[in-house]
């Protein structure tokens, strides 16, 4: 090209660049004129990881999510103080038959968000929408084969059957047990359906509801209620999901939400910005979980075998993993994802201690002196980033005591479809993984959850652990179901085939105009979401 | 030029075919959505009776036959997940995925075309050099990284615009700069070389020895004939712009496709997962389709063989 065209064609092109950054700026310029306005000091906004099925009816999503979208706009029949003991919630009373086969329940005065009374026939619709066979919600199971019938005895009183005694029926009335306990309006959710419910739910919470964006957010305006709950601190409260961690973070520190769920490697950067962290204390329990354990085919093979197990578990450094792995945000539980408000949790319980010559010791007892090659489901969790390190390191710990680790990366989804399989697929016989549970105030759960064969995550389908099950069950009193539970707790420690690593709190940074929380032991986020006030 | 429109269309249709074949049978080996969408105390009878009730019981050719009769009536079936119709989701998000990729496209488009063309026509190594570096990193950078760091310096450090979310002008800037440095940085390797190749070109010289202006010989006869491949390039690389855009959108809780078919492919919702790939898949075929035409276009030679 000749130095003539050149200097046309630059001419040209400056001609074109100036009026392609002209451009760019003034999109810029419009842009930032119309960024998101300050939020009004009347608004909280939390970022949460999960919003589960997205489904506020109490009947159809798990009680993590409606714990969290629900409990904001529901009320329960019982609430739990904040040292875990239980209190009066919708109910004020509730009395045992003599024959222990049903429960009495006496309402208070208590008004929905729409001005009508919570009567006793809300509470039988509530209570029966549970029952129904495609009723999705935790544990509704459970009720099913329990609730034989549920009878209105006058507006404000009501009586629940039972085929066998249910000893603590009342705690399975509060938020830590299930969602069960919720209250909903039956006119109202009669007239519109269950879809229509869905789109506009009505409770007699501390909050309304105002709106939902599917994928995105749940929206509610302070509802000024005549309950037991506190008046909320905030008039608006926007509930969202923002999935990616580091994401949270940002709209915290960009002040766009005053509330976020963080992980523990995020805490230091959330106090370096001048923002608050705040707990609910013992949220989370970390554990290695065996697979196989009662399966003929798990009998040859090394992890078959309780004291390699135990090894395994020596091995494993808890307070360094908890420093190292959790940025120091982590106990060491005595026993797998028993709160210390659960019946049958015993204050006498101690962590085993770390003790990799043990671990050795009892390798090469069980034959294995040479140790072996063991697979190792690695998958991050949500709101969970730390496991495929915890894996990792793992894997040192055993490596030290001569065991070598298959590490075998995969999708949370993928591994837990398989774990829930009956029978087990045979790659996970033998094999372990580092999962997540929520430590429970809830006996139920742990009755009916504990690994026995008739529960979902069986991890000990033992003919002593189904007996144990089933004694806990079948127990007439408070004092008999304790005593059930911390044998069937203590059996299922002895076994080692879910070793808590360790017990995290549910963190959440907070903006520093937020005034802090009391949080309740385990308790779910939209049970705090009131008490947050902003600061005076 | 109908007959090839109808002929590609035909082709179209016969690939979407065997894309719903193949994320049909996928999804279904990947574990039941059943287990996981229901609360980990259920029972087995509650895990039967919920696979019973999706039809996952059914013999796996009967499934994909109920499938494609409902796709036949524009039924796309129900979100395991949100119990809505897959319909109503994908229509939901869909406005929101095309906006993002659309303006990120175009975008792409007039930097690779400045870019591009500001190293031959200044003929400064210094210039080619920087190009060079920046559309380099635009392909080689993890989008995931680039709006992190976006995030960081546009929202955090210098406060100009919101870190996620959607609404406003503003909201799209930080996902469509993400998306643009990923497409552009191919997009201008490949101009600045047809650039370079035209430039040298007998005809540009002719025209400038006709005393053509330098913007009608630049617009008319450079950008004209260099642009071809960068067209067959936009149609090669939406695959991987809508894959980038899942990742984009998650970063941005952009509520798109992308964030919606992540969630899908966490929880199993087959029925999502199918349909948030057919659409893709119908986007990428289309596109293709007006990038062939386009090309067609631009090009008398493959015009003519193309209406012959």
């Amino acid at each position: 090209m000749s130095r003539l065209s050149n200097r046309r064609s630059n001419s040209a092109l400056r001609r074109s660049t100036g009026v392609g950054v002209a451009l760019l700026l003034g999109l810029s310029a419009g842009c930032t004129a119309a960024g998101d306005p300050e939020p009004a000091e009347a608004d909280l906004t939390v970022a949460v990881s999960s919003l589960g099925k997205e489904n506020i009816d109490p009947s159809a999503d798990t009680l993590a999510t409606i714990g969290v979208i629900g409990a904001p706009i529901y009320d329960w029949l019982a609430w739990p103080a904040k040292d875990s003991t239980l209190g009066p919630g919708l109910a004020t009373s509730w009395t045992e038959s003599a024959d222990h086969l049903s429960w009495t329940i006496e309402l208070g005065a208590a008004t929905f968000s729409d001005g009508t009374a919570v009567t006793a026939e809300d509470v039988k619709f509530s209570i029966e929408l549970h029952l129904d066979p495609d009723a999705t919600s935790s544990l509704s199971g459970l009720w099913r084969s329990k609730v034989t019938s549920v009878t209105v005895n006058s507006e404000t009183s009501l009586t629940v059957q039972l085929n066998s005694p249910w000893p603590t029926f009342p705690d399975a009335l509060s938020p830590y047990e299930g969602a069960q306990g919720a209250v909903v309006p039956k006119a109202y959710y009669e007239e519109v359906g269950a879809e229509g419910f869905r789109a506009a739910p009505v409770g007699s919470g501390p909050w309304r509801f105002v709106r939902h964006d599917l994928g995105s957010a749940f929206v509610y305006q302070r509802a000024d209620p005549d309950s037991y709950r506190q008046p909320p601190g905030y008039e608006n409260l926007t509930v969202k999901l923002v999935a990616e961690n580091s994401t949270r973070l940002a709209e915290l520190r960009s002040g766009a939400v005053q509330l976020a769920e963080i992980t523990p490697d995020q805490v230091a950067q959330v106090r370096e910005a001048g923002l608050q962290v705040l707990e609910i204390p013992d949220f989370t329990d970390t554990a290695l979980t065996f697979f196989g354990e009662g399966d003929p085919r798990a009998e040859d093979l090394p992890t078959g075998d309780v004291d390699v197990r135990r090894a395994l578990a020596l091995a494993i450094n808890r307070p360094e993993l908890v420093e190292r792995v959790l940025a120091g945000y982590g106990t060491i539980p005595a026993r797998f994802i028993v709160g210390e408000g659960t019946l049958g949790y015993d204050s006498s319980w101690q962590p085993e201690s770390y003790d990799p010559n043990q671990a050795s010791q009892l390798l090469a007892d069980a034959g294995y002196p040479d140790g072996f090659t063991v697979d190792v489901y690695s998958a991050p969790i949500a709101g969970a980033p730390w496991v495929p390190r915890a894996v990792e390191a793992i894997a040192g710990y055993w490596q030290a005591i001569g065991v070598q680790t298959n590490i075998i990366p995969t999708d949370y989804g993928t591994v837990s479809s398989l774990y829930r399989q009956r029978p087990l697929p045979d790659e996970l016989i033998g094999a372990a993984m580092v999962n997540l549970s929520q430590v429970t105030n809830s006996n139920i759960t742990l009755q009916n959850a504990y690994y026995p064969s008739s529960s979902v995550v069986y991890l000990l389908p033992t003919e002593q652990m189904d007996t144990l099950s089933a004694a806990a069950s079948q127990a007439q009193s408070r004092e008999e179901l304790g005593a059930a539970i911390t044998e069937m707790v203590d059996y299922a420690d002895s076994q080692y085939v879910a070793f808590p690593l360790a017990r995290t709190p549910s963190l959440f940074g907070a903006a520093a105009s937020v005034a802090g929380w009391s949080p309740y032991q385990s308790g779910y986020l939209g049970m705090q979401l009131e008490e947050l006030r902003p600061k005076s | 030029m109908g007959r090839y429109v109808v002929a590609r269309l035909l082709q179209g249709c016969l690939t979407l075919l065997l894309v719903s074949f193949v994320v049909f049978v996928l999804t279904r080996s990947s574990g039941n959505p059943a287990v996981l969408n229901l609360p980990a105390t259920a029972s087995n009878a509650d895990i039967e009776r919920m696979t019973r009730q999706l039809g996952l019981d059914r013999p796996l050719v009967e499934q994909y036959g109920l499938y494609l009769a409902g796709l036949a009536r524009g039924d796309f079936g129900e979100s395991i997940r949100y119990q809505v119709p897959v319909d109503e989701l994908l229509a939901a998000r869909l406005p929101a995925s095309l906006e993002l990729a659309g303006i990120a496209a175009l975008v792409a488009v007039v930097v690779a075309c400045l870019l591009g063309m500001l190293v031959p026509l200044t003929g400064r190594r210094s210039v080619g050099a920087a190009v060079n570096a920046v559309s380099l990193a635009g392909i080689s950078l993890p989008a995931f990284w680039v709006g992190l760091l976006a995030i960081d310096l546009f929202a955090l450090r210098w406060e100009m615009l919101p870190v996620s979310g959607s609404g406003t002008p503003a909201h799209l800037v930080l996902p469509v700069l993400t998306l643009t440095l990923f497409i552009a940085g191919g997009m201008t390797r490949l101009l600045a070389a047809g650039v370079s190749e035209v430039t040298a070109g007998p005809y540009v010289r002719a025209a400038h020895a006709r005393g053509l202006s330098t913007r009608r010989v630049v617009f008319g006869h450079v950008l004209r004939n260099a642009s071809l491949p960068v067209v067959g390039y936009l149609g090669a690389y939406l695959p991987l712009l809508i894959s980038s855009a899942v990742v984009v959108e998650t970063v941005f809780v952009w509520p798109g496709l992308g964030s919606l078919a992540y969630d899908a492919v966490v929880a199993r919702d087959f029925p999502v997962i199918q349909g948030v790939t057919l659409v893709g898949s119908a986007i990428v075929v289309l596109v293709n389709l007006g990038a062939d035409l386009a090309i067609a276009w631009l090009d008398p030679r493959i015009r003519d063989g193309v209406a012959g």
